[in-house]
């Protein structure tokens, strides 16, 4: 059985982000120099690594060791950040916010507020027609669910009271999960120097596990250019067969970043609006440009997601959009390339 | 617009900043973390504008005839910059309550002949005396701005009683011709970014609403249908729709069964996304999207005259809400004006009725007469 200082690492081991936890950290007074002088210690932080980039999660259980588990996770944290790979920063966030959920799970109500609040959510514990909720301001709620991909994480199909959205036990622990995510996002961002031996130690795992991780976000997105105006989204298919009856601001924008993302030049695109019934060449030049980086702060704009397109008014959510939680009118290209041809 | 016309319509604007552009000034919240804007009486907008002081204010407003005066709602730490280099501190959370948006707000509409020649007006879509096609022209008027007034009580209600918001923290206006604004200028939800207030707007507008998905008893969207069944029952036009209605109406003291009915209706995606378009166009709150959930939207500044109406974007008081004669109190003088209409249905402007006039010389009051030319409906200006 664990003693009671092991409690607090098991606590720490299950929730390492959490303030408690940090404070535990602190409270070690152990120098990063003498954790890595057992090499034992960064050896089994780059094993963690490697199987949370090669099955992309963890199992929820705790060694005999919870001091060990606790010190490689920040070990872990500091590896990544000397990784210096968003896409290997998504993965370790999401497999240990998940890892975390599935402990948070099986915790009483009051443990489950207490981590709530030490991320800065407050809830009220409330009982409605017999049905027992947490109450979580809505702005957080809002926060929390943006990102949620179902549908389902709509406000309106949850009980709102005063200013509360009340949340199953089972809703509440997957928006705590989104809050884990923010708050790991803020650990990995905090590390700001990266000690020497972590640096070598990241660099000869980038090699190992280089085949793990997908081409850049760049090659990736060229791999759905098309010309076929078939594969594009119904959105956008809507929208060139409108264009000639005169697109409003946000309809425009959205068909430009899309069209260029798909390989078009900026002539091809002003000519495409040549039959706008208020076609103003200096104008749309003025627009298409801007939208292309080429005007103003010089950024270049990339298409909007679905959320987006669906608030603008002309999402035409088809079948595939459906089938496949298309979030992403590019995310639909991808899939009629790949999967539909 | 003939010369005269711009011209006295350029000193009403002069006349009106001149008295006012203190005030104006300090009821804006951090003007100076503001962007700024004009639309200048020429038609020219001017952005990023950066007012450090009432007297750089005070030599804005006589740089140019605002049309539009505008600021952002957000606060940035340069706000002269381009949009990416502002860097945004906060943003105020506004809603925008417009007779456009709203399908069951009946507005005023004539159309005017697109043939030159004859530039007959009518009621009709096409032209009573060539046939030829027809510009509508939508014209707002007391009634219109009454039925706006149902819908801003029914968002009050909502922000303050289902949301919690603080009444001190919002402040209502008169956007200056077709209908509010609600300014939320405080508090957590100035924090929020663009998806998050996509988030609050489609709860207001019930976009993308699917009641198949509804699992919860207890549902807000599954309690305000239960609510709002006899009225929905009576607004139903189309008989699959007032079946499945009938059907709810019948569940409803089983919210249970209520569920599993409206989850079995995913057999049926036709009938179902018909129900989904009829609930959310008749329950839905039809505040603007655009204005709630653009991060870098311009937004009329208050006090300012709306251009178009000649009208003050005024502020009111939420307990004034059932009394105020709302154009009546926006119009910045008493002043009456003599103009010539070419056609003008009968209106309500300002408590007082107006119309049909007909190719004839009328007195209104000046903000009335500067509406019917900037809608094309009258010219020639001048003092009684």
């Amino acid at each position: 059985m664990y003693g009671a200082l092991d409690k607090t690492f098991i606590w720490a081991v299950k929730y390492p982000f959490d303030k408690k936890s940090i404070e535990l950290l602190a409270s070690l007074e152990i120098s990063l120099e003498e954790i890595l002088s057992d090499e034992s210690f960064l050896e089994d932080a780059k094993k963690r690594l490697k199987i949370i980039l090669k099955e992309g999660r963890l199992t929820p259980s705790i060694s005999r060791n919870p001091y060990r588990d606790f010190v490689i996770f920040y070990l872990q944290v500091l590896l990544v950040k000397a990784m210096g790979v968003g896409y290997v920063e998504r993965r370790f966030i999401d497999v240990y916010s998940k890892f975390s959920s599935a402990f948070l799970s099986k915790e009483d109500e009051d443990n489950i507020r207490e981590l709530a609040e030490n991320l800065g959510i407050s809830t009220e514990l409330l009982e409605v027609n017999g049905g027992k909720y947490f109450g979580v301001p809505f702005y957080d709620f809002l926060k929390l669910s943006k990102r949620l991909s179902d549908r389902f994480w709509r406000l309106y199909y949850f009980p709102i009271s005063n200013g509360n959205v009340l949340l199953t036990r089972k809703s509440f622990i997957r928006l705590l999960q989104e809050a884990v995510k923010i708050r790991l996002f803020e650990i990995v961002l905090s590390v700001e120097k990266i000690p020497e031996g972590i640096s070598d130690a990241a660099q000869t795992l980038l090699e190992e596990v280089g085949d793990l991780i997908p081409k850049t976000r760049a090659d990736h997105t060229r791999d759905f250019t098309t010309r076929e105006v078939d594969h594009y989204p119904p959105c956008i298919k809507y929208l060139l067969a409108n264009i000639g009856k005169g697109l409003g601001h946000s309809a425009r924008f959205t068909l430009v970043a899309f069209l260029s993302t798909m390989g078009y030049d900026k002539e091809e695109i002003i000519q495409m609006f040549n039959v706008t019934p208020d076609f103003n060449e200096k104008m749309t030049r003025y627009q298409v440009e801007h939208i292309f980086g080429l005007r103003g702060g010089k950024t270049r704009y990339s298409v909007p997601s679905c959320r987006k397109i669906v608030s603008y008014g002309f999402c035409k959510a088809d079948d595939i959009c459906k089938r496949y939680t298309v979030i992403h009118p590019l995310k639909y290209v991808y899939i009629k390339k790949r999967y539909r041809k | 617009m003939k010369k005269s016309d711009l011209h006295y319509i350029k000193s009403y604007l002069t006349a009106y900043y001149h008295r006012t552009y203190g005030k104006l000034y300090i009821s804006i919240k951090k003007p100076e973390e503001r962007e700024w804007a004009v639309l200048d009486i020429d038609g020219k907008m001017v952005r990023h504008l950066h007012i450090t002081s009432l007297e750089v204010f005070r030599d804005l407003i006589s740089s140019y005839t605002p049309k539009g005066l505008y600021h952002s709602a957000s606060y940035y730490e340069h706000p002269s910059e381009d949009m990416n280099l502002k860097h945004r501190l906060a943003t105020d959370v506004i809603f925008d309550l417009d007779a456009d948006h709203m399908p069951r707000v009946k507005v005023k509409e004539v159309f005017r002949c697109k043939n030159e020649a004859c530039g007959e007006y009518g009621e009709s879509k096409i032209c009573r005396v060539c046939g030829s096609d027809t510009k509508k022209i939508v014209i707002v008027d007391d009634e219109v701005i009454e039925y706006v007034k149902h819908e801003l009580k029914r968002l009050l209600s909502t922000l303050y009683n289902l949301l919690g918001i603080e009444e001190s923290t919002t402040k209502i206006f008169f956007s200056g011709l077709r209908g509010f604004h609600i300014h939320i200028e405080e508090g957590p939800l100035l924090e929020m970014d663009d998806l998050e207030r996509i988030g609050l707007k489609d709860f207001l507008t019930l976009d993308g609403i699917d009641l198949s998905l509804i699992r919860d008893e207890n549902a807000y969207i599954l309690n305000m249908l239960t609510e709002e069944l006899p009225k929905l029952l009576d607004e139903a036009s189309d008989w699959e729709l007032k079946a499945v209605l009938k059907r709810l109406d019948e569940l409803k003291d089983n919210k249970g069964e209520m569920l599993k009915f409206l989850k079995a209706m995913r057999d049926d995606r036709e009938l179902l996304t018909k129900l989904n378009k009829f609930i959310s166009s008749n329950l839905g709150i039809g505040v603007d999207p655009a204005v709630l959930t653009d991060l870098s939207r311009l937004i009329r500044a208050p006090l300012s005259i709306h251009g178009r109406s000649g009208l003050v974007k005024i502020p009111i008081e939420p307990p004034r809400l059932d009394d105020i004669a709302v154009i009546a109190d926006a119009m910045p003088t008493n002043v009456k004006c003599k103009v010539y209409i070419h056609y003008l249905p009968p209106i309500v402007w300002g408590g007082e009725e107006y119309g049909p006039f007909y190719r004839e010389y009328i007195t209104l009051p000046e903000s009335l007469a500067i509406y019917t030319v900037n809608l094309g409906l009258g010219e020639s200006l001048s003092i009684p």
